[in-house]
């Protein structure tokens, strides 16, 4: 909806006492962002109407400036990019340097055995750190990790174990080093260089689980900082995700609650472009490591206990989505 | 006209909590506490719900600090904003079930938090007496919007008005309020 001068007159008290439907709520955002000499007037009649909530001040139960200051605690800050990767290289060498010579051979969630899994990591690090040169990027997405994957493997089908991992490190020190030697503008295979560090953390942890499960060893995870850089990640992604999956639902707008460390609560529009203004059309409640995983394709949607107030529809697309981008 | 300055204390509680300084919620947390958690709990008229909310509003400052923009309004504001959004899409989301009449939830209104240095009982008395003072079809268009988490559309429809009268009864009477809180000095009726 465009909102004419006068539209937006009239519907300012509306507005600010939050009274507005929702598919208008987006456009009077975003006019108020463009009419910046309209922005004290909106303030003053906010603060009138918080000023009649300030009537009813009511103390809170004891606990819970208790509780919330844990919830708090659990909560984390910002990582940078290049922490979350170096966190997960660190956690990943860790797992390799406790696996026999009788769990190279096993096989993982997509069907490369455990050390060819680890040739694989290598190989998709060692393209993403060879667009670093590139002047014009070349995408790097699904179906170019798998041809990457088929083409390198067979090159090192004879080496030893302990070469493919020196040959990881070697590779993943170059890939972190990245965040001191390129522009955080400029786009490595079609992601910023921070977005790259992120996706191949995520996928490094992707990996680290695949192996433990193959070889049903106790579940670990990555700090909740490093969880939250993932999933914010994936979060920018999904207007673009659910359009790339043709379920992208114009002028819709979902909430999501993602539970556990690293969790949080993020609402975004359903199509690519638009903002994510005014109420909710649905409310998403799921743990953050299950959504981490539905990202990572490595669980189905019916899998997941999800809890959805309002458009189970919407919800549906949402997570269906998820894994767009998800390579092997 | 233009948007005040933020004052000191709201840069400086911002950048501490941009640093992950616990105090500085602590701090927001004391001075806004009883604020958000009575507009939830007048809103939804549910005080479990409201706890809940409450936890949200303070939790997002802490996980989004730089949502928040000193120069462009005050952080009470800030809060009672994301207090009051989070209550009635609550409310929205319940619908017929949790939803009472503002007249419902003036009746259930509890008792104000006195010792709250923000909202001293005086200010409390100084807002209602100026919504008081308001028409009564404005004060009854605002009292379903703002505690009933009405829309314009959904108060037009319960008054039995068309929707033009319905957002300009929110409009002058929110100004109305506006104008007199200026005049007494928004600082005062805080404080």
């Amino acid at each position: 909806m465009d909102v004419t001068a006068r539209q937006f007159e009239d519907l300012i008290g509306a507005y600010a006492l939050d009274a507005c439907e929702p598919d208008e709520v987006a456009a009077l955002d975003a006019y108020v962002d463009e009419h910046p000499e309209i922005a004290a007037e909106v303030e003053r009649l906010r603060e009138a109407a918080a000023a009649l909530g300030a009537a009813g001040a009511v103390r809170p139960p004891v606990g819970l400036r208790d509780r919330m200051l844990h919830v708090a605690g659990e909560r984390v800050s910002a990582v940078s990019a290049r922490d979350a990767l170096q966190a997960e290289t660190e956690r990943f060498d860790a797992l390799l340097g406790t696996l026999a010579d009788g769990d190279l051979d096993a096989a993982t969630h997509n069907g490369l055995s455990v050390r060819d899994l680890v040739s694989h990591v290598e190989a998709i690090d060692r393209a993403f750190v060879g667009e670093a040169d590139r002047t014009r990027y070349q995408l790097i997405g699904a179906a170019e990790v798998a041809q990457i994957t088929a083409e390198t493997l067979p090159e090192h089908a004879g080496e030893s174990f302990a070469e493919t991992v020196t040959r990881f490190r070697r590779t993943r020190a170059y890939l972190v080093g990245l965040a001191d030697r390129v522009a955080p503008e400029k786009r490595l295979a079609g992601y910023t260089r921070d977005d790259t560090l992120v996706i191949r953390a995520f996928e490094t942890w992707t990996h680290h689980d695949d192996i433990r499960e193959a070889l049903g060893r106790e579940e670990t995870l990555p700090a909740p900082a490093v969880i939250r850089a993932m999933t914010e990640l994936s979060i920018r992604s999904l207007p673009l995700a659910m359009a790339v999956r043709g379920t992208a639902h114009s002028h819709r707008i979902a909430r999501l609650v993602l539970t556990g460390a690293g969790g949080g609560e993020w609402t975004f529009a359903c199509a690519p472009g638009e903002a994510a203004g005014g109420a909710p059309d649905v409310v998403i409640r799921v743990s953050v490591v299950d959504w981490c995983r539905r990202v990572a394709d490595r669980i189905e949607p019916d899998a997941m206990p999800i809890e959805v107030d309002g458009d189970a529809e919407l919800a549906h697309d949402v997570v269906r989505a998820a894994n767009a981008f998800a390579g092997l | 006209m233009a948007v005040a300055e933020g004052t000191a204390w709201e840069h400086e509680v911002k950048r501490r909590l941009v640093a992950r300084d616990h105090t500085a919620l602590t701090e927001i947390y004391d001075q806004f506490g009883s604020y958000v958690y009575g507009l939830a709990a007048r809103v939804i008229g549910d005080r479990r719900a409201a706890e809940d909310i409450t936890q949200d509003v303070f939790l997002s400052m802490w996980e989004r600090p730089e949502a928040f923009e000193p120069d462009r309004g005050r952080l009470r504001t800030f809060v009672g904003t994301l207090a009051h959004r989070r209550a009635i899409d609550f409310v929205r989301r319940e619908e017929a079930r949790r939803r009472r009449s503002a007249r419902d939830a003036a009746a259930m209104l509890p008792i104000p938090d006195v010792d709250e240095l923000a909202m001293a009982i005086v200010t409390a008395e100084q807002v209602r007496a100026e919504v008081e003072r308001l028409p009564a079809e404005q004060r009854e268009a605002i009292e379903l919007a703002y505690f009933g988490g009405r829309t314009y559309r959904q108060v037009a429809d319960e008054l039995g008005i068309p929707e033009g009268t319905a957002k300009s009864r929110m409009r002058l009477g929110l100004r109305r309020i506006a104008d007199a809180l200026g005049a007494i000095g928004v600082e005062q009726a805080w404080t």
